[in-house]
């Protein structure tokens, strides 16, 4: 079972997200809080596997706690779920180093996908965001001084996990082990010095390793 | 006895003609102190029927935002829990249905709010907010938008960058639903104490100052006025095509 935490102080969205993710199959809801500072409190007696965010809440707003997650619970995915697209908030929790970004307009069944492809994929943002990412790649001063030497494989892997393609997905079509593409993926976010796949993957996009045309 | 008669007349007119220059004086001093406490009370009258709307905008946006695009996402869950367990494909039709008029819904709440008052106006800043709002125009218009920003860190107060930030929203969108303008080249940048917007669009030329005076200029007129009493200004620059508009914005210590 994946656990999941639901922090939002909207409470009937909170209410009715978690009758959603229970009729999710292998999925749970262990976790449910309405800002920062009680998910934190409370996070200490309940491990989580992933934690769905929102960013506007009183107390401790979601950027606050994406950073406190990072400190104190590395281990933990976070899936940003909010009304805010726009494009300074996203790059400052791209910048924090979430995993994933979902817009509470996006039809909800496609969290269940988002939700499985976060766990296996390490990192999801959704397609109506990327004019925002392309946005944010051409503000000067993410990670463009770097010039690191990929191979074609390593490519490939980006390409297909940005994508949306599973672990499993990818071997197949690349004819290796599940474990080589686990593998190739460690490699990457070690060669990228990145936090996590999401930035990988804007790595990738921002020296044209992949184009954004390509993941439409 | 005839000089003395004389005197008295010439000290008693001169006496009477410092009086009545007096009363003049303190009639002229008067009317003008009067004049200024009805200009200092109508400016004041400015000020706090401006700060209340924004703080009513603000107020409806954030209702809008947090409360109603909450319900209505929550309302979008549930009715997704429902879809996800039906068989009957007349009811699952309908629930297609449902969910396609809640996102329509739902953004158009968020368009709504985000006019009123972008949801992180106070914590981004001007520039941020500059850049979403650009964004937002690049996706839903066909235009070529080009930003330069070329200022450090500004620390303007938040109802000088509110009335600037709302200034740009309605010459953009003049340009666009009026001038009809393509391409629009936005730039920001300091000269010593002021802090110059400028817009240049490639729409059909127009006379900003004649249309503060006619009718048609309505929204530009409440916007000039509440500019000068920011003391900034609206400038228009002569081009051979297309209209440039610079914003002068006074840093205040």
């Amino acid at each position: 079972m994946l656990k999941i935490a639901i922090v939002d102080d909207h409470t009937l969205f909170r209410k009715s997200l978690k009758l959603l993710l229970s009729s999710f199959d292998n999925i749970e809801v262990v976790l449910e809080a309405s800002n920062g500072v009680e998910f934190l409190e409370k996070l200490k007696s309940t491990p989580v596997d992933i934690v769905l965010l929102d960013l506007q809440m009183p107390k401790m707003d979601g950027f606050g706690a994406c950073k406190k997650i990072k400190e104190y619970y590395p281990e933990i995915k976070t899936l940003i779920l909010t009304h805010l697209n726009d494009l300074h908030s996203i790059e400052r929790v791209v910048k924090i180093g979430i995993q994933g970004f979902f817009t509470k307009n996006t039809p909800p069944k496609e969290l269940e996908e988002a939700i499985w492809k976060l766990e296996e994929n390490g990192f999801y943002f959704e397609k109506s965001i990327t004019p925002v990412i392309q946005q944010i790649l051409n503000n000067p001063g993410i990670n463009n001084e770097l010039k690191i030497d990929f191979t074609p494989r390593e490519v490939e892997v980006i390409k297909f996990t940005a994508k949306g393609y599973r672990a499993k997905e990818i071997a197949e079509l690349l004819h290796i082990s599940s474990r080589t593409v686990e593998v190739h993926k460690q490699n990457l976010i070690e060669k990228v010095e990145a936090r996590n796949f999401m930035e990988v993957v804007i790595y990738g996009l921002s020296q044209n390793l992949i184009l954004l045309e390509e993941l439409e | 006895m005839e000089t003395e008669v004389k005197v008295l007349f010439w000290v008693g007119t001169a006496v009477m003609f410092f009086l009545a220059l007096g009363v003049l004086f303190f009639v002229v001093l008067y009317r003008n102190k009067l004049h200024k406490i009805k200009r200092k009370k109508s400016e004041q009258i400015l000020e706090a029927s401006i700060e209340s709307e924004r703080r009513e905008r603000k107020r409806i946006a954030m209702d809008l935002h947090d409360g109603i695009s909450g319900d209505l996402s929550a309302i979008q869950n549930y009715i997704a829990i429902l879809h996800r367990k039906e068989k009957d494909h007349s009811k699952i039709v309908i629930f297609q249905e449902v969910e396609e008029a809640l996102a329509h819904t739902l953004q158009n709440i968020q368009t709504i709010s985000y006019n009123l008052m972008p949801p992180m106006l106070e914590e981004q800043g001007l520039i941020n907010n500059l850049k979403n709002y650009f964004a937002r125009v690049r996706k839903w218009n066909a235009m070529q938008i080009t930003e330069r920003y070329n200022t450090g860190v500004l620390a303007i107060p938040l109802a000088d960058f509110y009335e600037v930030y709302r200034t740009i929203q309605e010459l953009v969108t003049n340009s666009i639903r009026h001038g009809e303008a393509t391409s629009i080249e936005f730039s920001m940048q300091q000269e010593d104490q002021i802090i110059i917007l400028e817009i240049f669009d490639n729409g059909k030329s127009f006379d900003f100052y004649k249309s503060l005076k006619d009718s048609h200029g309505i929204g530009l007129k409440s916007i000039a006025s509440r500019l000068k009493y920011r003391q900034a200004k609206l400038v228009q620059l002569s081009v051979e095509k297309g209209n440039k508009i610079q914003i002068h914005l006074k840093i205040k210590k």
